[in-house]
């Protein structure tokens, strides 16, 4: 066991015993419902006691676990001094284009909401977008039958450790047939003042409805001491309802950040999963769907573009646990300076699940000579009647193009850029208006210079 | 109506009767008259045993003991088909059986029960039609071997391992584990401790070996183990085709063949290996297969699995030097009670070098076939360019296909591409062909041949009617 491991052990032991740290969280300590203590508990205990992911495992074969292991006790967050709850000045503009835009939304800062705002219609509706405290006392019904179910206390020790301890969190509900037609933002912002935080998200959709979320993780981009995340998000899309969900990640350059997501998409249900990844040190994401009802369908296209010596991880499963159901991913890498990404991806079409068809791309362009890309696409397949491809390539830019583009007049260095560009913007086109921008001013700065 | 059928499918007269043969074509038994048969399980005193017996130098002695300690302290794979390799019992194998006194280069002085098992193989038949030379191994032991004369004038080496390691020390010393080290693999460990018989061939710079060598494997008794061991070296300039093929009786308990294969191709050589694998299916295969290729040379695996109970084998090819090329094409058949793990492994560490790399997999029933493969390009190997491909036909409800490839890429100037198809026989395709005239069987049959006809292509004549006529046997009763 090494030595970060046992630390761990140790401080989550401390944890228990103190006992306090967990019932702080909740807003109002008195009214932590029964189930959710033991819901936490359990989790806490297989924390204890599950072993770090084995690194012979290929899974984790590019990533040490140790980075994701909290260098102080979760239930201890050391305050670094300033005034938690405060809107930190790299935040304002963000958050202040999105309450002049009216949008539906709900923004976090360190755990403490520093804006929100529902249209009236909204909140007649019956939609949730809520902090997942105050959802506990809400819907509480609704929370109990999700979290938790999707990456439960036996999914990992990182995963029980989330939700043993997490202490943001927030809910998005929708309810039975209402289609929310503005998409719903979900802010979730984090510095350096807490040097680990646990974060859990939950949406849910039930049946026949639909919904947009979209999801920013944003870090202080100045940002110059380290800090620890270990987030959690579940979905559950319902019989005959439609997700689109978004996720930018911009954390800080001086995170190390583990994001599990897991989403389970019911009878002729409908998720498509949109990431794009610019920020964070080194990133551990693990992004499945599991299509558990008939007919039911996911798509998922990514980006990640990293530079300096950032480190990108991310593993996709698609699991087909019932007959008829489609998934197609579509997963682009751009990588730049001494920056790494490992991408492995898996497929699974189970004995019963006959009539699937599953598509997997992995497309991978090195910028720089000291970059590096690994990529694992697999396929499990356990029946005939599917149809099943896979497809993933490395290279540098074609030259050809540039040859073309120069040809026409365009200076080499824009061309380059024009072909980043164009790798990235199929993906960038499926975004919301509300986002698309954003994304390719991200996108922009980092192809500025290479 | 038979007039419109091509050649192929007139002459088998009916497809649902063929097949179940292996036992009447391989499963054969013989009775064991052994020179030497050791005792089960593996220690020092056996491999002490071994080496005496076959009166080697220190080095490989010491060797051999030194591989022993490595076997013994490595644990096993936790990777793979962990449940049925968990199932091998190493202290019920026989490592080492010597079935005659010596090696003989007459047909008529092998006993007549190994004559007669290699005649029902048709080995001498072949050797006289299409082979430049033969090697035939029996349990531990290579019992036979001949070589045409035209190719001994030439300064062609091919013998069998031993006396490769007696007759020409010092290049198998130069050469020997420089590929495969005794640490790479518990498996690659166990061979280098009790390995015996298996081929050494040298070709000389700018000779060129026309016509294939070929080696063929046969393990008779139950529980035994078979350690071959193989070894060529293609000189500047050389070019070589081998070929091996294997075969075992069909027993109730298992038998484990863990062979390791070294390939050195240097500057501008050509070498291409050739294995249809057809053991029974109580044979664990377990082998290590790689290859080096120099400046500008050549590596080219073909490679055929069609029997055993469980395969794991990934042929290798380190691109060493510039311009080296290599491929890998392989064909993996797996029927209910077989895990064909197969894949490959090409390591690009010299700028501009190319390899491909075609798999090509057949489950039927509960049959279960695995791609793995890794493709690397380390810093600086620029140009290196890379393709695969990897098709999965499935047949059957429970057939399982897996498709596990690894790219690690640290080089920008590469082009590297992936791809992989996992699908059933089209009811399209075979209702097309019935409408045709061809019974529900002959059409399966003629899209599966379809599907593996890039590896057919690529083998000598009479392996290419031998795998149809194999791929026919485990096609038997595949419809519905």
């Amino acid at each position: 066991m090494s030595r970060l491991a046992r630390r761990m052990d140790s401080e989550t032991g401390g944890f228990v015993e103190s006992g306090k740290g967990r019932h702080a969280v909740m807003e109002n300590p008195q009214e932590t419902p029964q189930w959710l203590a033991e819901l936490r508990d359990t989790a806490l205990q297989q924390c204890r006691t599950a072993a770090l992911p084995d690194r012979v495992a290929h899974l984790w074969r590019y990533s040490d676990p140790n980075w994701f292991v909290p260098e102080t006790a979760p239930d201890k967050p050391i305050n670094r001094g300033k005034k938690q709850g405060a809107l930190p000045d790299w935040l304002k503009p963000r958050i202040g284009e999105l309450e002049r835009s009216q949008a539906p939304h709900l923004a976090l800062c360190n755990g403490q909401i520093v804006s929100t705002y529902q249209p009236p219609g909204l909140l007649t509706s019956g939609v949730t977008l809520s902090t997942l405290a105050a959802g506990i006392v809400t819907d509480e019904a609704l929370v109990r039958a999700h979290l938790g179910r999707y990456v439960g206390p036996s999914f990992g020790k990182f995963e029980a450790l989330n939700l043993a301890t997490w202490d943001t969190g927030v809910l998005v509900a929708v309810p039975k047939n209402f289609v929310s037609v503005q998409p719903l933002q979900l802010i979730i912002a984090t510095d350096a003042s807490r040097a680990f935080s646990s974060i859990r998200l939950l949406i849910v959709l039930a049946q026949q409805s639909a919904a947009t979320v979209a999801i920013e993780l944003l870090g202080d981009p100045k940002a110059s001491t380290a800090q620890q995340l270990n987030i959690v998000l579940e979905v559950a899309v319902g019989a005959g309802a439609a997700l689109k969900q978004i996720m930018v990640q911009n954390l800080s350059n001086r995170t190390h950040a583990l994001l599990t997501n897991r989403g389970s998409v019911d009878r002729d249900g409908h998720l498509t999963a949109i990431l794009t990844s610019f920020g964070g040190e080194k990133v551990k994401a693990d992004l499945g769907t599991v299509l558990t009802g008939k007919g039911a369908e996911t798509k998922f296209v990514g980006v990640a573009f990293a530079q300096d010596r950032q480190h990108l991880d991310h593993h996709t499963v698609h699991q087909h646990l019932a007959g008829n159901t489609t998934s197609d991913l579509d997963f682009k890498v751009v990588l730049k300076g001494k920056a790494r990404s490992a991408y492995t991806g898996l497929i699974r079409i189970e004995k019963d699940a006959p009539f699937c068809e599953a598509y997997q791309e992995n497309r991978n362009l090195l910028l720089s000579k000291n970059a590096r890309a690994d990529s694992i696409p697999e396929l499990e397949i356990m029946t005939d009647e599917v149809r099943c491809t896979h497809g993933a390539t490395v290279g540098s830019i074609d030259l050809n193009q540039v040859f073309y583009l120069m040809s026409r007049g365009i200076p080499n260095d824009e061309a380059i850029r024009l072909i980043v560009a164009g790798f990235l913007e199929h993906t960038i086109q499926i975004v919301p208006d509300e986002l698309r921008e954003q994304i390719r001013e991200l996108a922009a700065q980092r192809i500025s210079d290479f | 109506m038979n007039e419109t059928l091509p050649v192929e499918l007139k002459r088998q007269p009916d497809i649902a009767a063929i097949g179940t043969d292996y036992e009447a074509k391989y499963g054969f038994k013989d009775p064991a008259e052994y020179f030497h048969k050791g005792r089960k399980g593996v220690d020092h005193e056996v491999v002490e045993m071994i080496s005496r017996m076959k009166n080697e130098p220190d080095w490989m002695r010491d060797f051999r003991h030194q591989s022993l300690d490595i076997f013994l302290r490595k644990p096993m794979p936790t990777w793979g088909n962990t449940e049925l390799l968990n199932q091998i019992n190493f202290d019920e194998i026989y490592y080492y059986v010597k079935p005659t006194e010596a090696s003989s280069g007459n047909w008529d002085d092998v006993p007549d029960y190994i004559k007669n098992t290699f005649d029902r193989l048709g080995i001498p038949e072949a050797e006289r039609k299409f082979l430049a030379g033969v090697s035939a191994q029996y349990e531990s032991e290579v019992v036979y071997h001949s070589m045409k004369e035209e190719l001994v004038k030439q300064g062609i080496l091919f013998t069998d391992m031993d006396s490769g390691l007696r007759e020409h020390p010092e290049i198998v010393k130069k050469f020997f584990a420089t590929v495969i080290p005794p640490t790479d693999n518990k498996f690659a460990a166990l061979n280098s401790a009790v390995w015996s018989g298996g081929s050494f061939i040298y070709i000389p710079p700018g000779v060129h070996v026309d016509i294939p060598l070929q080696a063929y494997f046969r393990i008779n008794m139950e529980n035994m183990g078979q350690f071959e061991r193989t070894l060529i070296i293609a000189d500047k300039g050389a070019r070589v085709h081998y070929i091996e093929g294997c075969t075992a009786p069909v027993y109730s308990t298992n038998s484990l063949h863990s062979a390791v294969v070294e390939l050195i191709a240097l500057e501008g050589a050509y070498i291409r290996y050739t294995t249809i694998q057809n053991w029974a299916n109580n044979i664990y295969n377990l082998v290590t297969k790689r290859a080096v290729a120099h400046k500008h040379a050549t590596v080219e695996w073909v490679d055929g699995n069609i029997g055993s109970k469980l395969t794991m084998k990934f042929p290798c090819i380190y691109l060493m030097d510039e311009g080296a090329h290599g491929e890998i094409l392989s064909v993996a058949f797996a029927g209910t009670g077989q895990h064909q793990d197969a894949g490959a492994k090409v390591i690009h560490a010299a700028p501009n070098t190319t390899s491909t790399i075609t798999s090509k997999s057949i489950s039927k029933d509960k049959g279960r076939a695995s791609y793995r493969g890794m493709v690397k390009v380390y810093p600086g190997a620029t140009g290196s360019k890379v393709a695969v491909e990897c098709d999965a036909l499935l047949i059957g409800k429970e057939a399982r296909s897996d498709t596990y490839p690894t790219m690690e890429i640290d080089e920008k100037d590469v082009s590297i591409e992936h791809e992989a198809r996992v699908s059933k026989v089209g009811d399209e395709q075979i209702f097309y062909l019935m409408s045709r005239g061809l019974t529900e069987a002959q059409a399966r049959l003629m899209i599966v041949n379809g599907f593996i006809e890039p590896f057919v292509k690529e083998l000598p004549m009479e392996y290419a009617v031998e795998l149809n006529r194999l791929i026919e046997m485990e096609m038997e009763g595949s419809i519905g």
